[in-house]
């Protein structure tokens, strides 16, 4: 069986800890612990409503903003003990794709120029960055002879193609793909999901999927983590996730999707649920949403634990939701 | 089928670029509204869903566009040509509207009881204490208890759920026959876009008003719609009931968007895509525009635009769409010329 090539330990992101310019920020947790492991040749998949963290803990794990606490092992080795440099020999290996390609590459580059920088930085040579250049744009579908092109000059399904060939011209052994669909129309997802989808069997990848579309997610994942405020509530193996979800969050956001094969919506009026108030000094931070909270709740934080099979929940009470169905 | 509310017919509207190039954004829109229905249009970007709603709004930026042919009838009036007087009467009166993004149509400066006031006293001629007592029943009509409170507060202190709110109240304050819904729900996250899909829904039934609801997203409209729309490059290409289109789907192009979602029951299958790229208004293919991404195309749809048809009648045999639909019974239109073959 495949081992772990990154492993997650008490991660932690704190922004704005001195609270001179703002108290409430002051000290706020935007990762608050997170723990997980993906296995080499997985698809892990994050996913979590917008303002969770989980950009900011793609990012912390990255070193790209490096974390405050707790720490990151690719392959083994920790990546916070490591120099700068030796940092940009084990970052080739990890690579990110971001959701918005317009912002990914710069616009008065020459695609061929924007693939070669990563690599001109760890010092590969001219001809060798061409070929390389050369190569990954053909695994993408983009023809190597429009290199010398602009980002312009390129639809957004294309330019989402040219981004993810300047990550496999490092040859990553991770992917880090951060709404990578997202932008794109109905039509043109499907093919850049079934290209993902490719280069994985191909180049022996592994992906972490950082989404908010969990159909997606349902979809490409093997495992899945799901992020509430800074925090993995849950996580599982997909059908795990999907068919005996245990924390009352996953729950809700899984029950609100649309999908294709659903019911119709129902008509209601419901309150604004959405909870304003800073976290909370104590307590599960789900509690005020929860709706099933007790005093328990309200004065614990639960960790995350194994329930068995490698599902893990924090939650105080999930065998009770259970019952409840 | 109910009594039409709006009739859009061989609407064609063209944009002149600074260089002269024109551009064909709408190529023949044909759509029909009943009154009280849930009616989803459906198309990827700069299909001209979003063109089309501002044309009923009369939002048209006359030039750099120009409605170049067509019909708009809204409650048995023709729409275009209607002075402006007259169709702002219209527009916040008997016509709402909502968008993906209220904090570009809420002015930031100003509270945001005084905007929802504003549409009470100009349509419905309220006084200020009136309209205000009307204000806070609305926002607890949205969901938003408390909503005194709320009047009293900027849009920026607001969160985004709430500001939809705030919107959605305004756009049904006068007791519109029609909303307008242009992808209400995208920006939101899932938990909330189902509350703001279920309160849209509500409010259909408690008002007895029409929705017209802008989307991209096959899985919100097929939880919410009676009927669907498809538009591609300009034209309506399917139009039928929620259930024919998600089960009988006609259109090659309907086919490949609903095969191409990515869902949990698709797992370890690689996902049908369409191969391609959308094609721009002002380099839209001869025929069938979607010909060039077709996996059927033939010859005769290169070279022949094909006409919106009812395949709902017995057998499968097309028959012309009526002028009035609301004359037949269950229409399922297409325009493909390979439908039933």
């Amino acid at each position: 069986m495949a081992g772990p090539i990154l492993e997650v330990r008490n991660l932690v992101k704190q922004f704005g800890g001195s609270g001179l310019v703002s108290r409430a920020r002051a000290g706020l947790k935007a990762v608050d612990g997170v723990s997980f492991t993906v296995t080499a040749g997985d698809t892990f998949g994050l996913v979590g409503e917008s303002g969770c963290g989980k950009t900011t803990l793609a990012r912390a794990l990255l070193y790209l903003d490096p974390p405050t606490g707790g720490e990151v092992l690719f392959q083994g080795t920790a990546l916070g003990g490591l120099s700068r440099a030796g940092l940009r020999g084990f970052r080739r290996h990890m690579q990110i794709v971001f959701q918005d390609p317009n912002g990914a590459l710069d616009p008065k580059m020459s695609i061929r120029a924007s693939l070669g920088e990563g690599l001109a930085n760890l010092g590969v040579g001219r001809e060798e960055r061409q070929r390389r250049a050369a190569e990954a744009l053909e695994l993408v579908g983009i023809q190597p002879a429009h290199a010398e092109r602009y980002p312009h000059e390129f639809s957004g399904g294309q330019k989402q193609r040219i981004t993810i060939a300047r990550a496999l011209s490092m040859d990553p052994r991770l992917l880090v793909l951060d709404e990578p669909v997202s932008n794109l129309d109905v039509s043109i997802q499907a093919q850049i999901i079934n290209l993902l989808l490719d280069l994985k069997n191909r180049l022996a990848l592994t992906y972490l999927f950082i989404s908010h579309d969990l159909n997606l997610v349902a979809y490409l994942a093997d495992r899945i983590a799901v992020m509430f405020r800074g925090r993995i509530v849950e996580l599982g193996s997909t059908p795990q996730i999907l068919s005996e979800p245990l924390h009352p969050y996953t729950r809700r956001l899984f029950a609100s999707v649309p999908r294709l094969t659903g019911e119709r919506i129902v008509p209601r009026i419901e309150g604004d649920v959405e909870d304003e108030s800073p976290s909370r000094a104590s307590g599960c931070r789900y509690a005020a949403r929860c709706g099933r909270g007790d005093l328990a709740c309200a004065a614990n934080d639960p960790e995350l634990h194994d329930t068995g099979g490698g599902h893990l929940v924090a939650c105080l009470q999930p065998e009770k939701i259970n019952q409840g169905g | 089928m109910a009594e039409t509310l709006l009739s859009i017919r061989g609407l064609k509207v063209s944009f002149r670029g600074r260089d002269g190039s024109e551009s064909r954004a709408l190529r023949g829109i044909d759509l029909d509204v009943a009154r009280g229905e849930v009616h989803s249009l459906v198309g990827e970007s700069g299909s001209g869903k979003t063109l089309t709603a501002v044309c009923v709004l009369g939002l048209l930026p006359v030039p750099p566009a120009r409605i170049e042919a067509g019909s708009i009838r809204f409650q048995g009036v023709e729409l275009i040509g209607l002075p402006e007087a007259e169709r702002r009467k219209l527009r916040g009166r008997r016509i709402g509207m909502v968008f993906q993004e209220p904090s570009k149509y809420l002015n930031p400066a100003m509270r945001v009881g005084e905007q929802i006031l504003e549409a009470l006293v100009l349509h419905l001629g309220l006084t200020r204490n009136e309209a205000r007592l009307r204000a806070g029943e609305l926002l607890e009509l949205v969901g938003l208890p408390g909503g005194r409170r709320v009047l009293r507060r900027y849009p920026h202190e607001l969160s985004g759920g709430m500001r939809q709110r705030v919107m959605i109240a305004m756009a049904v304050s006068c007791d519109p026959v029609l909303l307008i819904a242009d992808e209400p729900t995208t920006a939101l996250d899932v938990t909330l876009q189902r509350q703001i899909l279920r309160l849209l829904l509500e409010l259909r039934e408690r008002l007895g008003m029409a929705i017209l609801f802008v989307s991209h997203d096959l899985a919100v409209v097929h939880g919410i719609s009676e009927r669907i729309s498809v538009i591609y490059c300009g034209k309506i290409v399917e139009s039928g009931s929620r259930e024919r289109v998600f089960a009988r789907p006609l259109h090659p192009y309907t086919q490949a968007l609903l095969a191409s979602i990515p869902q949990a029951s698709r797992r370890g299958t690689r996902l049908r895509a369409i191969p391609g790229t959308v094609p721009d208004a002002s380099h839209v293919p001869a025929g069938c525009a979607f010909h060039p991404r077709c996996p059927l195309a033939v010859e005769r749809c290169r070279e022949e635009v094909p006409r919106l048809l009812d395949y709902a009648g017995n057998g499968g045999t097309p028959r012309e769409a009526a002028a009035d639909r609301s004359e037949t019974g269950e229409t399922h239109l297409a325009a493909c010329h390979l439908v039933g073959t």
